[in-house]
């Protein structure tokens, strides 16, 4: 003969059900991962422990989670034996026979879009007015176009180096590193992250060696560099199933200017 | 009001602004970003926030990374699951209209949707383009399947085939879409539509 289970211990199991059915209730999990037959079992042999009529009230909530919890194993089945009968040449033969209005109403009636508000916010409102005052009055003449002054120099390793900008084994981590904080970054922002949240640095001389190191994963497959022409956004999106394979399709200047970029005296 | 109530209330407010204002491309946010910003137990206050938006008409729908993602740490799972609201019943159709949606692009989305459904949830893209040239211009078939994947609704991986993505699991009752496809020719047609 089995003992006489504690109140404590009767106390504890009936816990142990309700928030085990209010957990499956709560999160939509399949409520086959609990075996009803064994909890109702659990609970039978719990009742020499309630020894007040006010214990019973544990023992009853957990009856009535364990009923919900059939009630979810009902809807469970209902639910998949309806998509089994779905089968491929029915869903052909059912296309077939409505018209596009009639599969626009199915879609409608399954349909709960996603509820979502835009606002604008004061980075955005910044880069707007960043862009309005470098706007120039339509009133005036257009300029002449002055042929860009090519200048060539040349620059010592030492120069290059203290740029930070060497074509060693340096400089292929520092593309590894910024390959990797360019994808996190994307990743949180859902996949791309405008180009101008990503180059601008503290320092000018920053900004222009994450440019410099973005141009190269540009240049050899590993982000996509896009531009919005709606809104004149350029964006940076992280493509490793083509990294290392070089694009020729085209190039994109993107000037640099310091007064615009922002950042320190370096 | 006592201060664990107005802390409540002020943690309910924030999470209403976090699953509302679209702050990335794809809306809503993760489970981690809601519990870095609302504390440990945030989903707590996203039911609180869940039976306030019930009054409105809408619900906090929880999307799992995977599709039938089941097993392992609760927790970890909740983390990288993504967090929306969106509407409890469905929306009427001359709300639709006005949703900056073709009628053929919705037509096209329900014939794929059912018909994945019925192939155990993926297929090819090739059998997909077929089914939907039998009502659409074929190259009004390939736009929308580039515009589904494109907007989360299907997933199409390296070798082409299509599986339910991520929105349909937030937005699509695909038990209602199995219905109505099965039972819509059976309601009356309207007075207008009415054959003699």
């Amino acid at each position: 003969m089995k003992e006489k289970p504690s109140l404590s211990e009767a106390r504890d199991r009936a816990l142990r059900i309700v928030h085990l059915c209010r957990e499956v209730e709560a999160k939509g999990f399949n409520p086959f991962e609990v075996d009803v037959k064994e909890e109702l079992e659990a609970l039978r042999s719990l009742l020499p422990a309630w020894v007040k009529p006010s214990n019973l009230t544990l023992d009853g909530e957990a009856l009535r989670s364990l009923s919900k919890v059939v009630e979810l194993q009902d809807e469970w089945v209902r639910v998949r034996s309806k998509l089994r009968i779905l089968d491929p040449e029915t869903v052909k033969a059912r296309i077939a026979e409505l018209t596009v209005p009639q599969l626009a109403e199915v879609f409608l009636k399954a349909w709960r879009p996603t509820v979502k508000i835009q606002v604008l916010t004061s980075e955005r409102l910044k880069e707007a007015a960043s862009y309005w005052a470098r706007l120039k009055p339509r009133s005036l003449p257009p300029e002449a176009l002055e042929a860009p002054r090519m200048v060539e120099a040349e620059v010592s390793p030492e120069t290059v180096r203290a740029l930070g900008l060497t074509l060693s084994g340096d400089f292929r981590r520092m593309l590894e590193e910024t390959f990797q904080k360019l994808s996190d970054e994307a990743e949180k922002a859902g996949g791309e992250i405008s180009y101008w949240d990503f180059v601008r640095a503290e320092t000018f001389r920053e900004t222009v060696l994450k440019a410099y190191m973005v141009s190269f994963l540009a240049t050899y497959g590993y982000v996509q560099l896009t531009l919005d022409r709606l809104k004149g956004e350029l964006k940076l999106k992280p493509t490793p199933e083509t990294a290392g394979k070089p694009r020729g399709e085209y190039s994109i200047a993107i000037p640099l200017d310091k007064s615009v970029v922002g950042g320190g005296e370096e | 009001m006592s201060s664990r109530d107005a802390s409540y209330a002020r943690r309910v407010k924030r999470a209403a602004q976090l699953l509302l204002f679209q702050r990335h491309r794809t809306p809503g946010v993760k489970g981690w970003e809601l519990r870095k910003s609302l504390g440990k137990n945030y989903l707590k206050i996203v039911k609180l926030l869940d039976s306030e938006l019930e009054r409105l008409g809408l619900q906090v729908k929880i999307v799992p990374e995977a599709s039938g993602e089941t097993g392992g740490d609760e927790e970890a799972r909740l983390d990288r699951a993504r967090f929306l609201v969106t509407l409890r019943g469905s929306l009427p159709a001359t709300d639709a209209q006005s949703s900056g949606w073709r009628i053929d692009d919705l037509a096209a989305l329900a014939a794929t949707l059912a018909y994945l459904a019925s192939r155990q949830g993926k297929a090819s893209r090739s059998e997909v383009e077929r089914l939907l040239s039998s009502k659409l211009p074929s190259w009004r078939v390939s736009i929308a399947l580039d515009r589904f994947v494109k907007l989360g609704y299907l997933h199409e991986d390296e070798n082409e085939v299509l599986t339910v993505g991520w929105r349909t699991r937030a937005e699509v009752d695909l038990e209602a879409l199995a219905e109505s496809l099965l039972t819509i020719s059976e309601e009356p047609l309207e007075a207008g539509e009415r054959e003699d």
